[in-house]
């Protein structure tokens, strides 16, 4: 389903220069859940940003559901994102005039988003448990219920590949182990 | 601070784009704010330059023909006399110059010697060598003449022009009829020395003009003899100023006040909102130690770095822009320019225009600086604590431009600047289209004015019923009109207009208050009504030229725009009582349908010369285009202000959201959903900004203008249906650019960049 061939990239210019990648091959399959370790700084990030189409690599080419990431347009990219593709960033980046359940909705509202968002977003909000604080803004949520908001938020578009930058790596051992097995337990199968 | 400059330095560096905005900001608001102080100073103070460079005299006299040792004799025994010049003013006198000619010129004599009572601008005053004249500056512009080029007068021959004068006791060439001087000397020296040259004008210079009122009482006393004599004062010849140049002086100036409050709103909240940007840098420096002083002086330095060449830029721009066009209207109205009296003004200008960002930069940062480090650090730079927004449903109910509108409602203390700025440029903009049809109104429109006749013809009242025979008129009637001063006033001159009947069929002003003329009583002018202090039931008193008192009761107060309002409606019976050699024309009005051009014709058979009846400023038609020059210029540069006020309120909400664009676009949003996202944050300051100005012209702005431009005339300044849509169409059309320039601008971040901003 996701097939990276030969990625390298290099970050920062001049002396800073840094090859962080540098002839990676991957290949995952549909329902795979695979993790990504490492050093910090060897990478992690950037390799789930080329795979996502956030980034693009020096040279290489990724594969996802079929299509080619590498070598296309912005507008193309962001629709392979909006259809295939769902981020949950390690400071979960929820935005911050939106509540809890406007967020997940957010994603659904965007040209060219497949139907039944709405629906989905609320099924996904009603099974993580955040019914009673979906109003909420953001600043009003703990650490965990942020988390679960933008991985619901990942997941709404019925997405083939979520890729999860250190979804715990905010949150304390408390908050971020429901969370890890509610990602495990993803609805996401059922799509 | 040579670390608070380097730091400053640097900051600027990191940030060129944005500091690029910033600069354009400050260049457009010192554009904006020069050319108010060029049209203002030139307009507003015009006149009294013009009059002292001129030595315009406290009083001069018009009479009929006379012996110069009769009227040097009276004019020596006034009170408080300082000097006096009697004079020979010759009306319609052939000319020519290069290729142009006029038989239209008046010519003043000039005595050799004393005090002039205009100003040579350009070469030298008249010689007793002969065969000289001066010729006024506008004359000169306009026809091209050079300093020692030959000028042509009929009877005189070939003169040498010697040099150019401004006097503002009469406008210039084209707006009046071209006028030159020669010196007395010139003219005995070609015709033979007379002993006694007539004179029919006299300037007089008064050791205290406090006293003027006085010495007006005894020149009339004293003027017995002298024929058709009128006196004119300063204020007098200021009346005569506005009469020929209209009311938009007062409406420029009031203008420029207007662009002056704009500028400084727009760069005031600029400056607060870089400063809030950048709120949790603040807390770094604060947090590593930095003084509060140290804090602001950073601010202040980095605005100074951008403003001093960004208002200078600015500055020079609005001045090439206006300082042209204010030239040649000033050269019209016989008014020196500003030169190098404007310099000051400008100077304050730039320093403005450079202290108010810079201390909008400072003081915040200042303030910013005394919270708690901590708090800035956690979330100062993204949102200051009361400005979360609470709203729900935007997303829901309008999709990203709901998100992008309560994006912009976040920063309320910015949108209330920016919507203050937008709103009052577009009350600026929809004011000046109202100004330009109502000048065009009042220049060829005259019925604007309550004038219903449309011809006047110069024939005897004995000749009216033949004038109503003429097929096409509906109504024909003497119009008597005589110029009167004021009993208790002598300076305030009065035009006095009287018809046989009822004068609304042929002028009805707009009635102010009270009622319209009933027999023994009279209309007057919302301009002498305001100048006399007179109300509905009040006396008016005045001196006709013949000398004899009018005593009539006020019966009401009317619009005009006339003599600046200064005219009084009497009855024709009340009038020729008084007296019965008033002159008088008839006027015609033609019936619905006639064609005027006809009537025109008939008239002419009948021995009259017909004229059209005039707007308010027809004769000022040179003037009026200048006056839409300058109006397009400011206009240009109000237009660009909005456009950047909306270009930098789009790009600092993009800048403050960097992140939740980012995240937008990871989540597959293109660029058509960051326009959208845009659009509804441009809409946002449009709307209200378009609602704001709207009401601000209806209510505000435009009511004001018309009383400050014309307290005596009702001056219609409502902008109209079409107007208002104008302006919100260009208002769209700037909202349109704004986000298409600052979407791309946002499309080539990379995502991960984006999202990795804090």
């Amino acid at each position: 389903m996701l097939h990276a061939d030969r990625l390298t990239k290099t970050v920062g210019e001049g002396r800073a220069a840094r090859r962080v990648l540098d002839g990676v091959n991957l290949a995952i399959e549909a329902d795979e859940v695979v993790a990504v370790l490492g050093r910090s700084g060897s990478g992690k990030s950037t390799l789930l940003h080329l795979l996502g189409g956030l980034d693009t690599p020096d040279s290489g080419e990724i594969t996802l559901a079929g299509e080619p990431l590498t070598g296309r347009s912005a507008r193309a990219l962001a629709r392979i994102r909006l259809r295939h593709v769902g981020f949950v960033f390690q400071q979960f980046q929820l935005i911050e005039e939106l509540s809890g359940a406007e967020n997940v909705l957010m994603p659904t509202r965007l040209p060219g988003a497949p139907g039944g968002g709405a629906r989905r977003g609320a099924e996904l909000i009603d099974e993580l448990g955040l019914n009673a604080v979906a109003d909420h803004l953001p600043h009003e949520l703990s650490g965990g219920e942020q988390q679960r908001f933008a991985f619901a938020r990942a997941l709404v578009n019925g997405p083939q590949l979520v890729l999860a930058d250190e979804p715990t790596g905010s949150l304390d051992a408390k908050n971020g182990a429901p969370c890890s097995s509610c990602f495990a337990d993803s609805p996401a199968a059922q799509w | 601070m040579r670390a608070a400059f380097a730091e400053a330095r640097h900051g600027l560096q990191l940030r060129l784009r944005r500091t690029l905005l910033s600069a354009i900001g400050i260049a457009l608001a010192s554009a904006m704010l020069a050319a108010a102080l060029v049209v203002g100073d030139g307009l507003g103070r015009g006149f009294d330059r013009a009059a002292r460079a001129a030595d315009l005299p406290d009083v001069i006299v018009h009479y009929q023909s006379q012996p110069v040792d009769k009227v040097d004799a009276r004019i020596s025994g006034l009170p408080d006399l300082a000097a006096f010049s009697a004079r020979l003013e010759v009306t319609d006198v052939g000319i020519g110059s290069g290729n142009h000619q006029r038989g239209d010129a008046v010519a003043e004599v000039v005595p050799g010697s004393g005090r002039r009572g205009y100003a040579v601008v350009a070469g030298r005053d008249l010689s007793a060598r002969g065969a000289e004249v001066l010729v006024e500056r506008s004359l000169a512009q306009s026809w091209g003449v050079r300093l020692g080029s030959s000028f042509y007068v009929d009877g005189l021959g070939p003169q040498r022009v010697v040099g150019f004068t401004e006097a503002p006791d009469n406008v210039g060439y084209p707006l009046a009829k071209p006028r030159f001087y020669v010196s007395r000397d010139a003219i005995d020296a070609r015709f033979g020395r007379e002993t006694n040259p007539n004179t029919n004008l006299a300037y007089i210079w008064l050791r205290d003009p406090r006293y003027l009122n006085e010495v007006l009482v005894q020149a009339r006393a004293s003027s017995f003899g002298l024929r058709n004599i009128r006196f004119a004062t300063r204020s007098g010849v200021r009346v005569l100023l506005d009469q020929a140049a209209g009311i938009v002086i007062d409406l420029l100036v009031a203008l420029s006040v207007i662009a002056l409050v704009t500028a400084g709103v727009m760069l005031a909240a600029s400056a607060r909102a870089e400063v809030q940007r950048r709120l949790s840098a603040i807390g770094v420096r604060r947090a590593v130690g930095a003084s509060r002083g140290y804090v602001a002086l950073t601010q202040g330095l980095e605005a100074m770095l951008v403003a001093v060449p960004a208002a200078t830029i600015g500055v020079a721009a609005g001045v090439l822009a206006t300082y042209g066009p204010g030239e040649r209207l000033l050269t019209l109205l016989n008014e020196p320019g500003p030169g190098s009296g404007l310099v000051l003004p400008l100077v304050l200008g730039w320093l403005a225009a450079v202290a108010i960002p810079v201390l909008g930069a400072a003081w915040p940062a200042w303030r910013a600086a005394d919270r708690s480090p901590v708090g800035l650090l956690r979330g100062g730079g993204e949102l200051a604590g009361g400005e979360r927004g609470r709203g729900r449903g935007g997303l829901g109910s309008g999709g990203l431009g709901a998100l992008g509108a309560r994006l912009v409602a976040a920063r309320r203390t910015r949108l209330v600047a920016t919507v203050v700025t937008l709103g009052l440029s577009t009350a600026f903009v929809l004011l000046m289209l109202a100004l330009a049809s109502a000048l065009s109104v009042l220049e060829t429109d005259p019925g604007a004015l309550g004038k219903r006749y449309t011809l006047t013809a110069s024939l005897p009242p004995a000749a009216t019923s033949q004038v109503r025979a003429i097929t096409g008129v509906q109504a024909a009637a003497p119009r008597y009109e005589v110029q009167a001063a004021d009993s208790f006033s002598l300076g305030e001159t009065i035009d006095v207009v009287a018809y046989p009947g009822d004068h609304t069929v042929f002028e009805a002003p707009p009635l102010v208050s009270g009622h319209r003329l009933r027999g023994g009583e009279a209309e007057v002018g919302a301009g002498l009504a305001s100048a006399l202090g007179l109300t509905p039931g009040s006396t008016l008193a005045f001196a006709l030229p013949s000398g004899a008192e009018l005593r009539l009761r006020v019966a009401g107060i009317v619009s005009s725009l006339d003599h600046d309002g200064r005219v009084a409606y009497i009855p024709a019976v009340a009038l020729l009582a008084a007296d019965p050699s008033a002159p008088s024309l008839i006027a015609v009005r033609t019936a619905p349908g006639a064609d005027p051009g006809r009537v025109s014709s008939a008239l002419t058979a009948l021995g009259a010369q017909p004229a059209e009846a005039a707007g308010a400023t027809a004769r000022g038609a040179p003037l009026v285009d200048v006056l839409r020059t300058i109006l397009r210029a400011v206009a240009i540069v109000d237009g660009l202000v909005c456009l950047y006020a909306l270009i930098q309120a789009c790009a600092l909400t993009v800048q403050e959201r960097r992140r939740t664009v980012a995240v937008l676009r990871a989540c597959g949003a293109g660029s058509q959903a960051v326009q959208r996202l845009l659009l509804g944050a441009a809409l946002a300051l449009v709307v209200p900004a378009a609602v704001v100005g709207i009401l601000l012209e209806r209510f505000l702005f435009g009511p004001a203008l018309a009383k400050l431009a014309a307290g005596y005339a009702t001056l219609p300044l409502d902008a109209s249906v079409a107007e208002v849509v104008a302006t919100a169409v260009g208002l769209g059309l700037a909202a349109a650019v704004a986000v298409l320039w600052v979407a791309r601008q946002a499309a080539r971040e990379s995502v991960v960049t984006g999202l990795a901003s804090s």
